[in-house]
C-alpha cells in the first residue's frame, strides 16, 4: 500500500504545498539526496528519520538523532510514532501529513457564477472595452456634473481638478481592493475594480439628482430623505458585493450576504453617530436650497394659505420643544 | 456678498475680560472737569457681578444713587445675568474703600435697558433726576468704570436724540467704553441727563435719557410698591408688549416698494427703518460678468438687549437679487440654490432658544410663484416669543432671481405669522 505524504504551506493550516505518492515503508526522509522523500530544509537533518512497518504492521516514523527531532502538535517532541491518516509532524521547518489514498473527498462545490478561470463567453461589462467604456462614462458624468454647478469663471479649471481629484480616489480604491485579489485570486484586476468605482459613482450622482429635483418639486415630503439614505446604503452594499466578485471566488449569494452586512454596519455606526449627536445643540438652521431654474407650470404648488397652515404645524413642533424643557 | 453688509449695531458697554487697547492721550483736564469729578464722584460706584461657583466677577458696570435711602440705578444689561440665571450670580457694588456688598434688583426696564437696584445703605450724597433742558453742543460729563481702570470722567457733547428710533436715546459725543455702563451722564452743575448704555465707537456713544430713570424710579418709590417675585416674568411682560407696539402695525399700511433689478421689493417700512444697499458683478474682467449681484438691507437700531447672544425686536430685511447672461440654467440654478440656501439665520446659545425648525414649501403667493422657508425657533427663558426668519426666492427665471429675507427676532408668533403672510403678498416682479 503507497503512502501519500503532504508537504503543508508553512503558516497556513491545511494547505498543501506538495503531495507525494511515496512506495511503501520501509523508507527515509532527510536533505541528502539518497533520501526516498528529500526536504530542502536547512533545519532538516541529512537523514532525519525513517519509516518503518512495525511487528502488526502498523507505519512507524522514527528519529536518526536528528538535531531538531520530530515534533507534533499534541506531543511535543517524539522519538517514535505512529503514522496514521491525518497525523501531523513538523521536521525542522516543514509540516507534513500524511494521508490514505483510500479516504473519500467530498462533492465538487458547484461554482455559482464565479468567474474564476471560466470558459464562459464573458458578458458586456466583463470585457476590458466595456469596463473601460464604462470609466469614460463616469468621467464624462464627472465632467458634466461639475461643468453645470460651475458659477465662475474658469470653469475648464474646475472641471478638470474636479477629475483629478475623482480619478485619484478611483485609483487608490481599486488598487486596495486588486491588491486584495492578488491574495486571494492571484490576479489584480485593477481595471476591474476602477469600473466599479466608476459605476459606483455614476449610480451616486444619479440618486444626488433624483433627490435633488424631488426637494425642489415636492418640498413637504420628508419621506425622501430617508429614502435617499437607504439608496445610498443598498449601493454601498452593491458595491462590496461586486467588488467580492472580481477579487474572490465567492458565490453571488454570499457576496451579496457580505455586502448586506458591511451596508448594515455602516448604517447601524450612522445611527450611533446620528444618536449620539442628536443631543447636540446648533444654532444652524437645516433647510432645502435647493431651486431649479424652470418653467413655473411645472413646479406643484400650495396656496398662501395651505402654507400658513403648514406653519401653524412649525408652530407646534417648535412649541413643543419648549415644553419638553419645562418638564 | 452677504458677509459685506453693513452692520452698525452699537456694542453694549458692559466689560468683560479683555486686554489692554491703545488710548488717546488727552488733553491736560479743565479746572472744571475736576470740579465735577470732585463734586459728584462720590454718588457712583462700581458694580459687579459675581458667578457663585468660581466667587469670582463675570462682567462689571457702573451705577450711581439716585435716592438718599440708597436706590442705585444702572443698566439692565449690567446686571441681566442675574435676572436670567438667579441662582448662578449675585450683584456687588464696591464701595470706595473697596469692600463689597451684595445688592439686590428691584425693578428693571429692559426696553430702555435700565434697572434700579437696592444697595441696603443710605446714601450720603445722590442725584436727583429730573428735566434738564439742553441744547444740542452743550457740554456733558460721563462717568463710569471703563474696562475696570477706576473710576473716570469723559467730556462730551451734547447731540441730542436719535431722529430714527422708536425709542428716544441721546447721541452723546464721547468717549465711553466698557465698563461705564450704568453711569451717569451729567451737567457741570450736576444734573442727569441720562445713562451710559452703548457705543459705535469714535466717540459716538449713546445715553438713556433720564426721562426714562426717572419714570422706573417713580415707579419704585411709589407707596405699595413691591418688587417683583420674579424678575425674569417681568422681563417677559415687557418684551412681550414691546414687539407688540414694535412689530403690531408693520407692513398693515400698504409699505414703500421700490424697483431692485428685475424685481419690486419692500423697502423702508416704518420710520424707524434704515436700509443699505450694494451692487457687485462675479469678476472684473472688462467682458460682461458671469453675474450681476445687488443687495438691499434695511434694519433699526431698536434692538433690546436681552442676554448676551440673544436680542429682542430686531427687524431685518434683506433682499439679495442675481442676474446673469452669461451662465447657462443648470448653473443659474446652482448659483441661485447657494445663494438661497445659505444659513444666515442668527447664532444662539442653547440656554436662551430652542434649536430652529424649518418649514420650506413651494407657494402660490399673491403676485409669483415662489420657494418660501419659514425658520422658527424659541424663546426658552421668555414664554410667548420667537425668533423667525422667512426666506423667499421667486421661481421661474432661468437667469434672474431674488431671494428676500425678512428676520424678525423676540416677536410673537401671530406677529411671526401675520408679517410672513404680508412679506409673501409683496414679493413680484417688477
Amino acid at each position: 500500500m503507497a503512502l501519500i505524504v503532504e508537504v503543508l504551506r508553512h503558516g497556513r493550516s491545511g494547505e498543501v504545498r506538495e503531495r507525494m505518492r511515496v512506495g511503501d515503508a520501509p523508507l527515509t526522509i532527510g536533505r541528502a539526496l539518497d533520501n526516498t522523500i528529500v526536504l530542502d530544509d536547512p533545519h532538516v537533518d541529512a537523514h532525519h528519520a525513517r519509516l518503518v512497518r512495525d511487528a502488526e504492521g502498523a507505519v512507524v516514523i522514527e528519529d536518526l538523532g536528528s538535531v531538531n527531532r520530530i515534533e507534533t502538535r499534541a506531543d511535543g517532541h517524539r522519538d517514535r510514532l505512529t503514522i496514521a491518516h491525518g497525523v501531523t509532524i513538523v521536521l525542522g521547518r516543514t509540516t507534513l501529513r500524511f494521508r490514505d489514498e483510500q479516504v473519500v473527498v467530498p462533492a465538487a462545490i458547484p461554482l455559482h457564477g464565479a468567474t474564476v478561470d471560466r470558459e464562459l463567453p464573458l458578458r458586456w461589462y466583463e470585457r476590458t472595452t466595456g469596463r473601460v467604456g464604462i470609466v469614460a462614462a463616469a468621467l464624462a458624468l464627472a465632467a458634466l456634473d461639475t461643468w453645470l454647478a460651475a458659477t465662475e469663471r474658469g470653469a475648464g479649471s474646475a472641471v478638470f481638478s474636479a477629475l483629478l481629484v475623482g480619478s485619484a480616489i478611483a485609483i487608490v480604491w481599486a488598487g486596495v481592493w486588486a491588491i486584495a485579489a492578488r491574495v486571494v485570486l492571484g490576479q489584480f484586476r485593477f481595471l476591474a475594480h476602477v469600473a466599479v468605482f466608476a459605476l459606483a459613482f455614476a449610480a451616486f450622482a444619479v440618486i444626488n439628482l433624483v433627490d435633488d429635483w424631488f426637494s425642489f418639486l415636492f418640498p413637504s415630503f420628508t419621506v425622501f430623505a430617508p429614502i435617499k439614505g437607504l439608496a445610498l446604503v443598498v449601493l454601498f452594499a452593491a458595491v462590496i458585493a461586486w467588488h467580492l466578485g472580481s477579487a474572490t471566488s465567492l458565490g453571488r449569494p454570499q457576496r451579496w450576504r457580505i455586502g448586506a452586512v458591511a451596508g448594515i454596519i455602516v448604517l447601524a455606526l450612522l445611527g450611533v453617530s446620528g444618536a449620539l449627536e442628536d443631543d447636540a445643540f446648533t444654532a444652524a438652521a437645516e433647510f432645502s436650497g435647493v431651486i431649479k431654474p424652470v418653467s413655473t407650470r411645472l413646479v406643484p404648488t400650495e396656496t398662501a394659505e395651505e402654507f400658513s397652515k403648514s406653519i401653524t404645524d412649525l408652530r407646534s413642533e417648535v412649541d413643543s420643544l419648549l415644553v419638553v424643557r419645562d418638564r | 456678498m452677504l458677509s459685506r453688509l453693513t452692520r452698525t449695531l452699537a456694542i453694549i458697554l458692559l466689560a468683560t475680560l479683555s486686554g489692554p487697547r491703545l488710548v488717546a492721550a488727552q488733553d491736560e483736564p479743565r479746572e472744571a472737569t475736576s470740579t465735577v469729578f470732585a463734586r459728584y464722584s462720590d454718588r457712583i460706584l462700581k458694580i459687579q457681578i459675581i458667578e457663585t461657583s468660581s466667587n469670582a466677577k463675570v462682567s462689571i458696570g457702573t451705577g450711581f444713587f439716585v435716592s438718599a435711602d440708597g436706590l442705585m440705578l444702572t443698566n439692565y444689561h449690567v446686571i441681566s445675568d442675574r435676572v436670567q440665571e438667579r441662582e448662578d450670580h449675585r450683584v456687588e457694588i464696591v464701595e470706595a474703600d473697596g469692600s463689597t456688598r451684595a445688592v439686590e434688583v428691584v425693578a428693571v426696564d429692559v426696553v430702555h435697558d435700565l434697572a434700579i437696584l437696592r444697595t441696603g445703605r443710605p446714601a450720603s450724597s445722590h442725584f436727583t433726576l429730573g428735566a434738564v433742558a439742553l441744547r444740542q453742543g452743550e457740554r456733558l460729563y460721563s462717568l463710569g468704570h471703563p474696562s475696570d481702570l477706576g473710576l473716570s470722567i469723559v467730556e462730551g457733547t451734547y447731540n441730542g436724540n436719535l431722529q430714527h428710533t422708536l425709542y428716544p436715546k441721546i447721541h452723546f459725543t464721547g468717549s465711553i467704553n466698557p465698563g461705564m455702563s450704568g453711569g451717569p451722564a451729567i451737567t457741570n452743575a450736576g444734573r442727569v441727563v441720562g445713562v451710559n448704555v452703548s457705543t459705535m465707537g469714535e466717540q459716538r456713544s449713546f445715553l438713556v435719557p433720564e426721562t426714562q430713570a426717572t419714570a422706573l424710579l417713580a415707579r419704585v418709590q411709589a407707596s405699595g410698591f413691591k418688587p417683583a417675585a420674579d424678575l425674569l416674568t417681568e422681563v417677559a411682560a415687557q418684551l412681550r408688549d414691546y414687539q407688540q407696539a414694535y412689530l403690531g402695525r408693520l407692513f398693515e399700511d400698504e409699505p414703500r416698494m421700490v424697483d431692485f433689478g428685475p424685481f419690486r421689493v419692500i423697502t423702508d417700512p416704518a420710520p424707524v427703518f434704515r436700509c443699505w444697499g450694494g451692487a457687485d458683478r462675479s469678476d472684473d474682467r472688462d467682458d460682461e460678468p458671469m453675474y450681476h449681484e445687488i443687495w438691499h438691507r434695511c434694519g433699526t437700531d431698536d434692538d433690546v438687549f436681552i442676554a448676551d447672544d440673544q436680542r429682542s425686536g430686531v427687524v431685518e430685511l434683506v433682499h439679495v437679487a442675481v442676474t446673469s447672461a452669461r451662465l447657462n440654467p443648470a448653473q443659474f440654478g446652482a448659483l441661485y440654490s447657494a445663494r438661497f440656501g445659505f444659513d444666515d439665520t442668527p447664532d444662539g446659545d442653547e440656554k436662551h432658544v430652542t434649536v430652529w425648525k424649518c418649514t420650506t414649501r413651494n407657494v402660490a403667493a399673491a403676485r409669483t410663484p415662489v420657494r418660501a422657508v419659514l425658520c422658527l425657533r424659541g424663546l426658552k427663558k421668555i414664554p410667548g416669543l420667537y425668533d423667525g426668519v422667512l426666506k423667499v426666492a421667486v421661481l421661474g427665471r432661468s437667469n434672474a432671481g431674488l431671494v428676500s429675507t425678512l428676520t424678525l427676532s423676540g416677536a410673537s408668533w401671530e406677529n411671526i405669522e401675520r408679517l410672513t403672510n404680508r412679506y409673501l403678498e409683496r414679493v413680484a416682479w417688477r
